[in-house]
């Protein structure tokens, strides 16, 4: 049975159509990392790996077997192979990212001798990366060293502003700034407490600039498009256009609204891209224990599979005959090669067959005919399955 | 009167993959498989729809690097050779199933799909799918929107203004080349939004974009309508969200429609089931089995066992299914109504291409959703957000929240330890694109100069794209991602060190040109 739908459910009253669920959702990963953690330099040079790596078909809504940088040709393409990027460029430049409302993330283009003579400067011999809040307190300070090119720093604070600064202390205590980032804010991750609200009427007939030309003389400085037409709405400003006087949004509709989202806003569903990995990654640990022969075969194989053993057949029939010739196996008329060769293959289960095979001579003047017999009888220990075919036909010639 | 509306958008998107210097190149059928799957079904169902005089509308993004492909006469060669590899595939199965009628039925539906693609493909559409579906937009019933110009991520570039500009200006420019008109509304790249980026919307005249529900829900003031309004940013582009509900009844690992047993099932396919010599002519060229298309059963449960696939059951759940989501729609939308005292506008973006690809009845769910919904309810309408901004064009002023599509709603999927390595050379690259236009944006034209500097911008834009990031973190096929990121940005060094030395090597710009002709008429300025 469907889950109940937690809105619709609150006018339920006619039936609805029953969608199936589906198996759970592994919980939601946490951040993949869990305090500020060194640089691995290497991180910062991948490499292209000589062998295919495993095969893990969650990764991606397109499934395909892994980059094959081997892939045959004649012979190796112009301009292929480029070199290798530095693993830095020496800009002196200190970024800084909110990667979400409690994370932030920091990186530097030093090279590492830019940092060994730094840290030689120093009084103490130590590089600190400090992040603050602008006008405020310094919220990390974390040593740095000269292989070290990035790191990971939580501050769970939503809606604040940040500022990363690289450097040094000097014998007297102060410190030597090597670069300053840019400030950041990290994103809210509530709804906001300020729930003024101002409309605006934006015709959709008339162009960003045609409006701005319209009011430019109006704007003030710094004011932006939107809040400029509003002020100018409100004060009842002739514009080329019908547009709302005043517009009313009764009291609560807020609160309602978020009431009626409100277990999906606490559950913080995320149905991304990665929500259909998900799915994936469950359906691929299904078939991983079904040995499925795939690409998966070299990646991960889900669970663990006691002993066991599978056997199955499949028949080819082959041979020739002159080019030009016709030939049938067991009534159907078949292709044949452009010297004459054939072949023809079935899925062989437990039981006898008998299939008559007949050749005509491209002038139909002579034929040439073969009778084929086969048994086959399976016996098997327990324990044992047949292989995993291709869907069944029933093999030509069954008696 | 309507008590409200029924946005379905979904996101049609892939990477630029195009590899003229090998014969095959796997990650290619990425592309391919879509067409078959998800972008010719759509448009049989678009088709199908004006056909039958069915009143829909449908909002599409259609991505810069994707029609650069559409157009592209090397792929659609090689689409069509695919193609009539899979039909001879098809022809055998059809023999080699012949007395099993079960599997022999379903033999012959792919082997008549196939041939349907191959008739729409190449005798409808004359290989023009950009065309295909530009036909509808001008035909009012789909509106297309634009991109980032290669999906590159947006809130990891914001220090540098000329590269965020340049993914929305070269965008929208390719957009006008494709369809003949300006785009209206964009797809932020993995709907990723910071505070601001509106800015760079209204230079390019581009009036909404669509964020993730709490984007929206956490802007400041809090929007008193929530995902059910869209908001103006102070810039003037109008701000829709994510509609959780509708978004996890068509996806969740949960409740979604997709996993249903009688669908079809997505990983049992003749390319890895069949006998190796009978469908070696039909995998890679190197042995490996791969992904054909024809698949013979259904999910069936959670189980190994898989049963056959019956279409005309799976067809009846999707129609099924489409009368629960349209019931769904009529109930949520009756109550907002009721609360907000205004239209509703209920928003539901999915990625375009698991219609069909990954959920292989999902076009057939969305017809029967189209149709029941023009003649089976008066509840809500289907609208596109910029008809609803047409219709209502009074909103709430607001300043939505950096967020993001992605797991955890913000930057952690794109920026995490497989995959962070990429952004100080992406930002390298991106000051000396910037250095290189301010250096020669007022120089006398000189023509290999001028090429090299166009192509150094396509190289930069190519390395930008998010979907390398996407694919370093997922864990699969990340040598190749690893490798296409450091290929653009080693050639784009290259043309930098060339076009500063004013010794620009004509055979490397040439052998560039020619394995990446993205935006033919790129101007590379925008990075002045």
């Amino acid at each position: 049975m469907p889950k109940p739908n937690s809105k619709t459910g609150k006018t339920a009253g006619k039936k609805s159509p029953a969608p199936k669920p589906i198996a759970k959702k592994p919980a939601v990963k946490g951040p993949a990392k869990k305090g500020p953690t060194r640089s691995k330099t290497t991180s910062s040079s991948p490499r292209l790996r000589s062998v295919p790596l495993p095969v893990d078909h969650s990764a991606h809504k397109f499934v395909l077997q892994p980059f094959n940088p081997a892939t045959p040709v004649d012979h190796t393409p112009a301009f292929e192979s480029l070199g290798e990027l530095p693993e830095s460029y020496g800009t002196r430049r200190l970024f800084l990212a909110a990667r979400d409302p409690r994370w932030l993330y920091a990186y530097w283009d030093f090279t590492w001798q830019q940092l060994r003579d730094a840290e030689q400067e120093a009084h103490d011999g130590k590089l600190f990366l400090q992040i603050f809040v602008p006008g405020q307190e310094r919220v990390h300070q974390i040593q740095i060293f000269p292989g070290s090119r990035e790191w990971y720093l939580p501050v769970h604070r939503p809606a604040t502003m940040f500022q990363a600064e690289l450097g040094y202390y000097r014998r007297d205590g102060s410190f030597q700034q090597l670069a300053l980032s840019g400030e950041v804010l990290t994103p809210r991750d509530d709804p906001s407490p300020n729930q003024e609200v101002e409309f605006v009427t934006i015709p959709f007939h008339y162009s960003f600039r045609q409006l701005l030309d319209l009011i430019q003389s109006q704007m003030k400085p710094g004011e932006s498009l939107a809040k400029a037409l509003a002020r100018l709405q409100r004060e009842g400003y002739p514009l080329p256009f019908a547009y709302a006087l005043r517009r009313f949004v009764p009291a609560g509709v807020s609160d309602r609204i978020l009431d009626y989202l409100g277990g999906d806003l606490v559950r913080r569903i995320r149905v991304g891209s990665l929500e259909i990995t998900e799915t994936l990654r469950r359906r691929l640990l299904e078939m991983g224990s079904s040995g499925i022969p795939s690409s998966l075969s070299s990646g991960p194989r889900g669970r663990d599979r006691s002993f066991a053993m599978h056997v199955n057949a499949e028949l080819i029939i082959y041979g020739g005959t002159v080019p030009g010739a016709k030939v049938s196996v067991d009534g159907k008329e078949i292709a044949l090669r452009p010297d004459g060769t054939f072949s023809y293959h079935f899925t062989f289960p437990d039981g006898r067959f008998h299939i008559p095979i007949h050749a005509t001579a491209p002038d139909g003047e002579e034929k040439r005919s073969a009778l084929l017999s086969f048994l086959r009888l399976t016996d098997t220990t327990p324990g044992v399955d047949p292989t995993r075919q291709p869907p069944l036909p029933e093999p030509l010639g069954r008696s | 009167m309507p008590l409200g509306y029924v946005a379905p958008v979904l996101h049609a998107h892939l990477p630029f993959v195009r590899h003229p210097e090998y014969p095959e190149f796997l990650e290619e059928d990425w592309f391919y498989e879509a067409i078959t799957e998800t972008y010719l079904p759509l448009l049989d169902m678009m088709e199908g729809l004006v056909r039958d005089a069915v009143p829909f509308r449908l909002t599409m993004s259609l991505t810069p690097p994707l029609c650069a492909m559409m157009r592209d006469p090397l792929l659609q060669d090689r689409y069509v050779h695919g193609l009539e590899k899979l039909i001879e595939l098809a022809g055998k199965e059809l023999d080699r199933t012949k007395h099993d009628p079960v599997f022999h039925d379903l033999a012959r539906f792919y082997h008549d799909r196939l041939h349907h693609c191959r008739t729409m493909f190449c005798d409808r559409y004359h290989r023009d799918l950009v065309g295909a579906f530009r036909k509808f937009q001008d035909a009012g019933v789909l509106e297309i929107i634009t991109c980032g110009a290669t999906h590159g991520f947006l809130p990891l570039m914001r220090e540098f203004p000329q590269a965020v500009r340049a993914q929305i200006q070269v965008a929208r420019n390719d957009y006008r080349n494709c369809f003949g008109r300006d785009p209206r509304g964009i797809w932020l790249p993995e709907c990723a939004y910071y505070p601001g980026l509106e800015n760079y919307l209204q230079e390019s005249e581009i009036r909404w974009f669509i964020l993730d529900a709490h984007g929206l829900l956490y802007a400041e003031p809090r929007p008193a309508y929530g995902v059910f309004a869209p908001v103006f940013t102070p810039a003037g582009p109008a701000a829709f969200g994510r509609d959780i509900e509708s978004s996890k009844q068509v996806w969740s690992a949960e409740e979604g429609y997709p996993g249903d047993g009688d669908y079809r099932d997505f990983y049992r396919d003749c390319g890895f089931d069949l006998e190796y010599d009978y469908i070696r002519p039909y995998i890679q060229p190197n042995g490996l089995r791969k992904f054909t298309g024809l698949k013979y059963y259904r999910i069936t449960g959670r189980t190994p066992h898989k049963e056959p696939y019956r279409p005309w059951v799976a067809r009846e759940r999707a129609a099924a299914h489409a009368a629960n989501f349209m019931f769904n729609r009529e109930k949520q939308i009756e109550h907002l109504r009721g609360v907000m005292g205004v239209e509703p506008i209920v928003l539901c973006p999915y990625d375009a291409e698991l219609y069909g690809h990954w959920w292989y009845e999902g076009p057939m769910f969305l017809d029967f959703l189209f149709r029941k919904s023009a003649f089976d309810q008066r509840t809500f309408e289907m609208i596109t957000p910029s008809e609803f901004l047409t219709r209502h064009d009074t909103h709430q002023i607001s300043q939505p929240s950096a967020s993001s599509w992605g797991n955890e709603g913000h930057w952690s999927v794109w920026l995490e330890g497989s995959n962070a390595w990429i952004y100080p050379h992406l930002h390298m690259a991106t000051v000396r694109m910037i250095e290189l236009a301010g250096k020669f944006k007022n120089a006398n034209p000189h023509q290999l100069r001028d090429r090299a500097l166009r192509q150094a911008a396509r190289e930069l834009l190519l390395a930008q794209s998010s979907d390398w990031a996407f694919i370093m973190k997922t864990g699969t096929m990340v040598p190749y991602a690893v490798k296409r990121t450091k290929d653009h940005l080693l050639r784009f060094h290259r043309l930098y060190d060339q076009i500063l030395a004013d010794r620009v090597e004509e055979s490397f710009l040439g052998n560039c040109e020619w394995r990446n002709p993205i935006f033919l008429d790129l101007d590379w300025r925008v990075y002045a």
